[in-house]
């Protein structure tokens, strides 16, 4: 969880395609497998269901706090967005979890979805209290579904390319259809031997030419003409 | 009987009235249009306009401004505001804790720990004390004094991060990201280009960052500023300026300190690839960093956080509180609503959004000014490596 907060706080503030790259190829290689497919799940906007509401949100930050809900809104007018105003609001901690990113959200915010508010909130001020303050920001917007990390799909596809050693478009033919985030899904992504890709690659069709009958027709050749219309 | 003590009672009444009427309008410190003005001592506290006597609180642009026939500043700080003002300026200083009368009213600065000689200014008159706190923040800083809490009746505060989602990181977690960002960039080869203002940030900057990564050069405007802080007895490590390097220079590894208003300029152009930082209080959330267009932001400010505000508001043991620029409206309702008497004053102190760091005006002045004068002439013409 704190390399990819330290991801998603070094992506956002550069705007560099090849840092970008690079500072997600350097993710993607020391994380686990399990780990670098939640990541891509994260950057490509296949997040896990939104568990709270941002109301409920600012509501338990109000609680924790004993911030007036008028000094909450001044706060979230300059922040901007609900999860990173209440990741600022609460009190500072030294404090920081080294637990993985899939393990926070496996086993901490995806079993939330069945629990009751109380039990919620139980949950998300115990989790707070583990987190540092980037940590915070990833898993409160988590929580709230509003994490948009700013990196394009080209440029992840080149990462994971440039990672794996593999062309681009055999990485782009892999990322596209359904996928769930999961370890073997990162090791099909980076599989060497891409068979597959070859297998679907589009036949370069010729495209219609015109006819001249005084060409002939080769003998036993199969051709037919479709008129145009 | 009964009759004479009704009207006694009402006489104490409208008595009392008129008491308190006086005390209103003779205000220890009033808001002209010129900044704010002492009546009885006849001076203004850091005015921006050309008045006869200003007493200054610190050097940056937006509280000394040049044009007035007498300044009063700190001895502490007397470089810097003579770098500021220009060779011409009539300035008289005062140690810290030190008592000048002006009229009849006793001034004393103690320490802001803002920037080198910053102060809060200390007023009394008839047993009245005002305390006007100019710039301020509570944390160590090794290149000025420490802040002091000073009691007063009425204290005038700054408010520029008057919210409660401003609250520091730790200085080490901030050097630290600073140290491993400057590594990274010369493992790369890049230089490291760290925009911070020329006046105290920057030379807070150079006094925190681990020198061993590597040589830091400095934009003139900031060069010029740390020879003031040398002389004035701060320990900084060396730092050069461009134009001392040997011809051809590879500038990967380097630390180049610089003001934000040079970021895009043709200054820069002679150093290369270079990532890019802001160091600045206004880096903590994700909105502004963005709005800079920088590699990287670093939250640290000379600024005091929200926490720090109320510390210093509560220690002065003030009866009034008068909040001016920044946030201004929700630290008055929140004062308000915590059981102490506050409203806000208007300044021009440009307490909004990246003023000390992008006030290009300034910066420009400051660098044609340097480079025409100091560049060649006052700075060591020893051989950067």
């Amino acid at each position: 969880m704190k390399r990819f907060a330290n991801l998603f706080f070094q992506l956002d503030e550069t705007s560099k395609p090849d840092v970008q790259i690079e500072l997600l190829v350097e993710y993607l290689r020391d994380a686990s497998h399990l780990d670098a497919a939640w990541c891509l799940g994260l950057l490509f906007g296949h997040r896990p269901r939104r568990t709270v509401v941002a109301g409920k949100l600012k509501q338990w930050c109000i609680e924790v706090t004993g911030i007036p809900e008028w000094l909450m809104e001044e706060s979230r007018s300059i922040v901007g967005d609900v999860g990173e105003t209440v990741a600022l609001l609460l009190p500072m901690t030294t404090l920081t979890s080294d637990a993985s990113l899939s393990d926070w959200i496996e086993s901490r915010l995806l079993p939330l979805l069945d629990l009751s508010e109380s039990e919620k909130k139980a949950s998300t001020v115990a989790a707070w209290l583990e987190l540092d303050g980037s940590q915070r920001v990833v898993f409160n917007k988590l929580l709230i579904g509003s994490l948009k990390v700013r990196i394009s799909e080209k440029l992840i596809v080149c990462a994971i390319a440039k990672l794996s050693g593999l062309p681009v478009d055999v990485i782009a033919f892999r990322l596209k259809g359904k996928w769930q985030p999961a370890a073997s899904f990162f090791e099909s992504l980076i599989e060497p031997r891409h068979v597959d890709a070859e297998v679907c690659r589009p036949y370069p069709f010729c495209l219609a030419r015109p006819f001249f009958p005084e060409d002939g027709l080769e003998a036993g050749r199969e051709e037919s003409a479709d008129h145009k219309s | 009987m009964c009759a004479l003590r009704v009207r006694l009672a009402q006489n104490c009444d409208c008595f009392n009235e008129f008491l308190s009427e006086i005390s209103m309008t003779k205000l220890l410190l009033q808001e002209t249009s010129a900044g704010l003005y002492c009546e009885e001592g006849d001076f203004y506290i850091d005015p921006w306009r050309r008045v006869p006597r200003a007493v200054i609180t610190h050097a940056h642009a937006d509280h000394a401004r040049p044009g007035s026939a007498k300044y009063l500043a700190t001895r502490e700080g007397r470089r810097i505001l003579r770098t500021r003002l220009g060779p011409s300026a009539d300035i008289e200083t005062a140690s810290y804790g030190q008592t000048t009368s002006l009229n009849g009213v006793k001034i004393s600065f103690h320490p802001a720990g803002h920037v080198l000689g910053s102060a809060q200014i200390r007023i009394e008159c008839r047993g009245e004390v005002w305390v006007v706190s100019g710039d301020y923040k509570i944390e160590p800083d090794p290149t000025c004094a420490a802040f002091e809490h000073v009691r007063c009746h009425t204290f005038i505060t700054e408010c520029t991060f008057g919210l409660p989602i401003y609250q520091w990181p730790s200085q080490r977690e901030i050097f630290d990201d600073i140290n491993v960002w400057w590594k990274k960039c010369r493992d790369e080869g890049r230089v490291a280009v760290l925009l911070a203002y020329s006046l105290g940030k920057a030379q807070r900057l150079i006094a925190g960052v681990d020198p061993s990564i590597g040589a830091i050069y400095c934009h003139p405007s900031v060069e010029q500023l740390n020879q003031d802080y040398r002389a004035s007895g701060i320990a900084l490590p060396s730092t050069w300026l461009p134009s001392q390097a040997p011809a051809r220079k590879d500038w990967g590894g380097v630390l180049v300190v610089a003001p934000p208003s040079v970021a895009n300029s043709e200054w820069m152009s002679k150093f290369g690839p270079a990532s890019f930082a802001m160091a600045s209080g206004w880096m903590l959330t994700r909105a502004t960093r963005r709005s800079q267009s920088v590699d990287r932001g670093f939250p640290l400010s000379d600024h005091a956080d929200w926490p720090g505000l109320l510390k210093a508001i509560d220690e002065t043991h003030a009866e009034q509180i008068l909040v001016t620029h920044g946030q201004t409206g929700p630290m008055v309702r929140w004062l308000n609503e915590n059981g102490k008497n506050a409203r806000a004053v208007v300044t021009q102190f440009s307490g909004h959004k990246g003023s000390h760091d992008t006030d290009p005006e300034v910066e420009t002045k400051t660098t044609r000014h340097e480079e025409t004068s100091n560049d060649t002439e006052n700075i060591d013409s020893a051989t950067a490596p």
